[in-house]
């Protein structure tokens, strides 16, 4: 499956191709979950605040299907 | 005396003259200072009726007993008067360096009274205080005028000061401080213009007494510890600007005034983008770990030149997504523009994001503006920002502010804000308890009186739906009476305001500080206190639950694609529950006994 | 082995919080409090704002303070490189501040004072960016610091 990930913030930095990418398309396995992607990256869950999947909200163990638009915010602070 | 430097400086611009008096420990003991005390004054010696842009009104300028106490964050100060814009009592805060100055210079507040004959600036170097002639100063940008008056009175000299938007009284005209600063909202520029008050130059180097210094050191632990969490390092790494990210993925961020709450364009006007772009290196404020503090500058291959701080995210809000703008040089020329002329980022934005709207619909034309205001059009948006802030053509009329331009031209639905002050950052359809806060704010829009974002956004201390309005009275509540207790310091609401037990760390300090013990639930007290004294300068002038409103776009029209499609503000239901819970009455008005009980009978 | 304080630029973000905690350990006796002005340790910026840098004395082998000194209050120790300042016996002339071409020694009402190391010190603990640290005064490039300190001047 063809899955576009956009990582905001401090997430930014396990991003496969470059750092200042704005996203990217990773292959992912049929049968896959947000949480296989998270571990695929090595991304610790904890620092995940929000899971977007195709602008809703979703959880870690949501299946992710092909064309989807995965988003992972971390925490917000703002004024 | 621990904590408050004992006197306040009383400035009559009329009779040129000026007073110093002992701080009324009474006054310090119920109101603390900052916010709290300046309302207090202001109600005590002013006639609420007065004009704003009158010789009447009062402009206060205060700190607060934890200012440069070394509690974390603990370099603010705020601006408190009656606001031109909503008419209504409003208080502004700002950070960078002034407050030290302020502070140490030995003030816990200045009052300026009355209307000076001629341009002047205020000049106080420790106990000496004396107005000086600023003809040759009207006109002058912000940054320029810092370096004039530094030059003139002390290479230290920290200052406050309207550029030309205050001077020409544009609404929502800021105080800028220290040249990148501002306490930016309710208009208080335009009141300091109406005094003919150019600048205020301080330079202290009095102290602070803390009561309680080994409690004091415990602030490098606590800060050590905010540092190294997923918070502390996001806030110096990315700035507010983080705050994109969040809002644009929760359907939050507001777009197109306010008709969605998502941006395509939002990952290159974020925080990611102005690190790859004009950050420079971040920046704190003056006692405070957290650096969040945007330090920028335009790159070479920009359209446009500059440097300063910012934007922060409400302005990437204001001059970005609520009005189609994604282009992070453009938006930042903006910012830097307000910086200099001393306007609102946040009102100049709902403003254009009025008239695009207008002029879209045909109620405003190319003839009316000069030019055509399309969405989006950073340009041209440029272009009026500069003749707002000189008063220049169609720039009168747009200074006067959104809500002004939205009934002149027959379309009063279109302005996205209460009371007369725009919104802030957040879309309330997708974050109801934001729209209950709005509501009820004190000076309309604002966001700072209260915002619940550590609740229905961060989920501290557990998570909350955004979307709908249970327990939102409660919480906006709470959020308002913390916020205004924190104001009351003279510390930053960050660290206190979005971090899990920050009130609670807040009351220990203070108690350190002032050496006197206060619980949790004796600050929330105090912040009640400063609430409903607002509350009440504000009803005598006539508001009430009339006044308590949000545009039928937030009420009414269903929020688009994305999280909370469909939904929209249950206002009116948690109006009544929020005033049920405040002691107010269902008019919106604090009823006597609440009041007594609060000791403002 | 004598020991100064070390200082990072790259990591400064003008907070400030290192003026505000070394007054603390400086105020009169018995009374606590957070006074900038007499703080042993500056922080400042160039004029576009694109560096800060903190100025804290670098303990010079060759002080030129001590040196412009006419009442001989400031002495090097010999074995621990320290240079300090004898309030007792400074006339408050200001020869020091106007010799000491870091601008690292500072007039207190009209005594000069200026950092002499202290065994905890409440600048490192303050930093809350890890800038500032304890080194030994051979330690680090002290030229270097020193050279920021001119291109930075307070």
């Amino acid at each position: 499956m063809r899955i576009r990930v956009t990582l905001s913030g401090p997430l930014r930095e396990y991003y496969k191709s470059n750092r200042s990418a704005k996203n990217e398309f990773i292959e992912m396995p049929q049968g896959a979950n947000v949480s296989d992607l998270l571990a695929g990256y090595g991304i610790p869950p904890q620092k995940v605040h929000l899971v977007i999947v195709n602008r809703r909200k979703a959880a870690v163990h949501d299946l992710l299907n092909d064309g989807d638009h995965l988003w992972l915010i971390p925490l917000a602070a703002g004024g | 005396m621990n904590g408050w430097m004992g006197t306040i400086l009383t400035v009559d611009l009329t009779a040129e003259e000026i007073h110093k008096e002992r701080l009324d420990p009474e006054l310090a003991r119920m109101f603390v200072g900052g916010r709290g005390m300046a309302v207090k004054i202001l109600f005590d010696r002013m006639p609420v009726a007065c004009d704003p842009l009158g010789p009447e009104n009062m402009l206060v300028f205060v700190n607060g007993p934890m200012t440069m106490s070394g509690a974390l964050s603990s370099g603010r100060y705020m601006v408190v008067t009656k606001s031109p814009l909503t008419g209504t009592i409003c208080s502004s805060n700002a950070g960078g360096y002034f407050p030290a100055a302020f502070k140490t210079a030995g003030y816990d507040a200045i009052v300026i009274c009355g209307k000076s004959e001629k341009p002047v600036y205020l000049w106080i170097s420790d106990a000496h205080v004396e107005l000086r002639n600023a003809e040759d100063l009207w006109g002058m940008d912000t940054r320029k005028t810092v370096e004039v008056i530094a030059r003139a009175t002390h290479r230290q000299a920290r200052v406050a000061c309207i550029g030309p938007a205050g001077e020409n009284q544009v609404r929502f005209a800021a105080i800028i401080n220290d040249a990148d600063r501002a306490a930016a909202r309710s208009g208080v520029g335009a009141v300091m213009g109406s005094k003919n008050l150019k600048a205020i130059a301080i330079r202290g180097t009095g102290g602070v007494n803390i009561a309680d210094p080994e409690e004091m050191l415990r602030v490098t632990v606590i800060a050590d510890h905010i540092k190294k969490s997923d918070l502390g390092f996001a806030f110096k790494e990315f700035g507010t600007p983080l705050f994109a990210d969040v809002m644009n993925a929760a359907n939050i961020m507001p777009t197109k005034n306010f008709q969605e709450g998502f941006f395509e364009d939002a990952d290159v006007i974020n925080g990611a983008e102005i690190i790859d772009r004009t950050l420079v290196r971040s920046k704190s404020c003056y006692g405070c770990p957290l650096a969040c503090g945007r330090n920028t500058r335009l790159p070479e291959n920009a359209m446009y030149r500059g440097r300063g701080d910012g934007p922060e995210y409400e302005t990437i809000y204001s001059l970005g997504s609520n009005i189609l703008v994604g282009d992070l040089d453009a938006l930042t020329k903006m910012n830097y523009i307000c910086n200099e002329m001393g306007m609102d980022t946040m009102d100049a934005g709902t403003t254009l994001a009025t008239l695009m709207e207008l002029f879209e619909t045909g109620r405003v034309t190319e003839v009316d503006i000069g030019f055509p205001l399309p969405w989006g059009d950073a340009e041209r948006c440029i272009q009026l920002l500069q003749m707002i802030a000189q008063g220049q053509g169609f720039g009168r009329q747009a200074g006067l502010g959104g809500k002004y331009l939205a009934d002149a031209y027959g379309a009063p639905e279109v302005f996205m804000g209460s009371k007369g002050q725009g919104f802030a950052g957040y879309h309330p359809r997708a974050m109801v308890g934001q729209g209950l806060l709005y509501a009820t704010s004190p000076e309309g829009g604002n966001h700072t009186t209260g915002n619940t974002i550590q609740h229905e956004i961060n989920g501290i201390p557990e998570p909350m739906d955004p979307l709908t309005p249970d327990g939102k009275p409660e919480l906006v509540i709470m959020r308002q009476n913390e916020t205004a207790f924190v104001e009351a310091c003279g510390v930053c609401v960050f660290p206190y305001m979005l971090m899990e037990e920050g009130i609670e760390i807040l009351a220990g300090l203070y108690s350190a500080v002032v050496g006197i013990h206060h619980s949790e639930n004796a600050v929330r007290k105090i912040g009640e206190r400063v609430f409903n004294l607002e509350r009440v300068f504000n009803s005598r002038l006539g508001f009430s639950r009339k006044d308590d409103t949000l545009p039928r776009r937030l009420t009414e029209v269903p929020h688009g694609e994305g999280i909370g499609e469909g939904n929209i503000v249950p206002l009116e239901k948690m109006l009544d529950r929020y005033y049920a819970l405040r002691g107010w009455g269902p008019d919106g008005v604090p009823a006597p006994a609440k009041l007594a009980e609060l000791g403002l009978g | 082995m004598g020991k100064r304080i070390i200082f990072d630029e790259e990591l400064c973000t003008y907070c400030h919080l290192c003026t505000m905690f070394c007054s603390l350990a400086f105020g009169e006796k018995g009374i606590y409090q957070i006074r900038p002005a007499i703080g042993r340790i500056r922080v400042a910026a160039n004029a576009d704002d694109s560096r800060y840098v903190a100025h804290v004395c670098l303990q010079c082998k060759e002080p030129a303070c001590a040196d412009a000194c006419p009442a001989e209050a400031i002495q090097r120790d010999p074995d621990t490189g320290l240079v300090s300042v004898d309030a007792e016996a400074c006339v408050g002339c200001e020869a020091c501040v106007e010799a000491c071409e870091f601008g690292c020694i500072f007039m207190v009402g009209d005594k000069a004072v200026k950092c002499e190391v202290c065994d905890d010190p409440l600048c490192v603990k303050a930093c809350a960016e890890k800038a500032l640290r304890l080194g030994d005064t051979g330690e680090g490039d002290a030229l270097e610091q020193g050279a920021l300190y001119k291109e930075v001047p307070l």
